[in-house]
């Protein structure tokens, strides 16, 4: 089969998963009632199925596209199979401003703002660290890691200090959690998604020839330079949109190009679509199960995809070994 | 296709790879550029590629100016084998048809998938190099050779007239060598140019060599008024000997 037939097999199933997530609730899964809900007829369910897991599933899917997109862009860009998106310690940049806000009392719209300064000020530092005329990749990986561990301290002192009220939100939002996702925000991360794939698909066929390195790249006239300042932009939008919507929500953006990869989506062209569909059903797959296995209690969805991702990488690891 | 180099200079660090150096590539010549390790090679032959900016002087290929063309053009004209291949590392998943497709990267739109046409050419190349066998095997499980046989098929595929190799017999032995190199020159009105390790091979198949004493000092020539003992022994700042054999001269370090 060609790896580009995949591409509507897997829009298939991100059609089906979606009815599963419209249609199951605390009451298990009742499709019936998700069907009356969305054809105009039931009351009660009809509010529960549009005003609650509608958006949660938009959002659920529109995030880990935006995920799995920025994951393997950033493993094109560092040449490194463990990129993900918060391995630059741009997420952790905006995760803290919004913590520090939330410390402080804020919410609403200056939570975003905090946010997007805190991302901003993340890639302000990685560009003086990795820009020798031109982005320099390993320069970017060595100064996106400690960025990263620089801001995972002051996040834990943050959690130290907090007082009680806030500290349950702050937990939950550190894990990734989609349960506060606004309704009117639901729409904005496959938005994102989608807009992130039309400006990085041209680009695709020079994300394959990095892979053989940079000067071989460059010798097939792909302009390097571009490609990896368009691919560091794109990650680090992706991955403060994702953070503002949804918290840090691991391993979808480091497990789902490798998965893709080994279906047999190996080049960009097809990969970074596959993202958007893969990276899509894994989240909304995690955020099913969030709130499905221990319902009516419900888990933040970061934690479920640790939980899952993390025993896949070792097997992709396991197998890659042989 | 012709490749000219005018009062070329390059450097990289604290070394002058060449000063001055004029050079005249003719459609369907074989170059190789002698030197010890460190003098400054493969930065010539990157600069030779376009793909790194001389201190001075122009490069040509048939008297159009290498500034003047867009990458794209240039990869059309002028292809590159790198001593790089990483491709196995940050991507495991990559098998030896893609990186030969990879070839044809200058000739497609971004917006058009491969026609069969390039698959063709992909598999075509493949089996020049005899890798038909293991195209669609992962590059992870490539020997060294086979890796630099599918370089190659990359190169091939990308169909140039002007070819660059950096150390294309590394990691190859003796026969793979031979091999290599007759397949090289069997390439039909193609214009090579590549650095070298081994001073025999150059003897054996190349028409012109360009040697860089590592002061920037250069001389370039046909072989035969290069390769001579003395020169050799300057050149590589050892002793070497010239030994009348059945397999013509070879060129030995004392």
């Amino acid at each position: 089969m060609r790896p580009a037939a995949l591409l509507p097999l897997l829009l298939l199933a991100a059609c089906l998963l979606f009815a599963l997530a419209l249609a199951t609730g605390t009451q298990g899964f009742v499709p019936a009632a998700a069907w009356q809900a969305l054809t105009g007829a039931g009351g009660m369910e009809r509010e529960v199925v549009l005003a609650l897991r509608l958006p949660r599933a938009l959002a659920a899917f529109g995030c880990g596209a935006l995920l799995a997109l920025a994951g393997a862009l950033l493993q094109a860009l560092l040449r490194n199979p463990l990129a993900d998106p918060f391995v630059l310690g741009i997420s952790g940049g905006a995760g803290t401003a919004m913590l520090l806000a939330m410390f402080i009392g804020l919410g609403g719209i200056t939570l975003g703002l905090a946010g997007l300064a805190g991302a901003g000020l993340s890639l302000g530092v990685l560009l003086l660290l990795a820009w020798r005329g031109g982005l320099r990749p390993q320069r970017l990986l060595l100064a996106g890691v400690i960025l990263s561990s620089a801001w995972g301290a002051v996040i834990t002192l943050l959690l130290a200090l907090a007082p009680d009220a806030p500290l349950r939100g702050m937990v939950f939002w550190l894990m990734g959690d989609l349960s506060g996702v606004e309704p009117d925000m639901a729409l904005l991360p496959l938005l994102g998604a989608l807009l992130a794939l039309l400006a990085a698909w041209p680009l695709a066929r020079g994300f394959d020839a990095l892979a053989q390195g940079e000067l071989s790249a460059r010798a097939l006239g792909v302009p390097v330079d571009r490609l990896r300042v368009v691919a560091l932009a794109l990650a680090a939008a992706i991955t403060t949109l994702v953070v503002l919507v949804a918290g840090s929500i691991g391993f979808i953006g480091l497990v789902t190009p490798h998965l893709l990869r080994l279906a047999g989506l190996r080049r960009h062209r097809v990969l970074l679509p596959g993202c958007i569909l893969g990276g899509g059903m894994l989240l909304l797959l995690a955020d099913l199960a969030a709130r499905a296995l221990v319902a009516p209690l419900q888990l933040p969805v970061g934690a479920v995809t640790a939980a899952l991702g993390a025993p896949v990488f070792l097997w992709l690891l396991a197998r890659n070994q042989r | 296709m012709k490749l000219a180099a005018r009062k070329l200079s390059v450097s990289i660090g604290t070394v002058t790879v060449c000063r001055d150096l004029d050079l005249a590539i003719e459609s369907g010549s074989c170059w190789a550029i002698l030197g010890v390790n460190g003098v400054g090679k493969s930065t010539l032959l990157a600069t030779l590629a376009g793909l790194r900016t001389p201190d001075a002087g122009t490069i040509a290929i048939d008297d159009l100016s290498l500034d003047e063309l867009a990458p794209r053009d240039r990869a059309r004209r002028l292809g590159l084998m790198t001593q790089e291949d990483s491709f196995h590392i940050s991507d495991p998943e990559t098998t030896a048809l893609d990186v030969a497709l990879l070839g044809r990267l200058p000739h497609l739109d971004w917006w058009r998938g491969e026609s069969a046409h390039d698959l063709e050419l992909a598999h075509t190349a493949l089996a020049a190099v005899g890798l038909s066998d293991i195209a669609t095997r992962r590059t992870t499980m490539l020997s060294g050779g086979e890796r630099r046989r599918l370089a190659l098929a990359a190169l091939l595929a990308q169909e140039v007239p002007l070819c660059l190799l950096d150390e294309p017999t590394s990691h190859l032995d003796l026969h793979q060598q031979i091999a290599f190199m007759d397949l090289l020159i069997g390439w039909d009105g193609r214009t090579l140019v590549m650095t070298l390790h081994d001073v025999n091979l150059a003897a054996r198949y190349c028409t012109h060599a360009l040697l860089l004493f590592g002061d920037g000092g250069w001389c370039a020539g046909p072989v035969a008024e290069m390769l001579s003992a003395e020169v050799l022994t300057r050149l590589y700042r050892h002793p070497v000997i010239a030994v009348d054999t059945s397999a013509g001269i070879a060129y030995l370090p004392r």
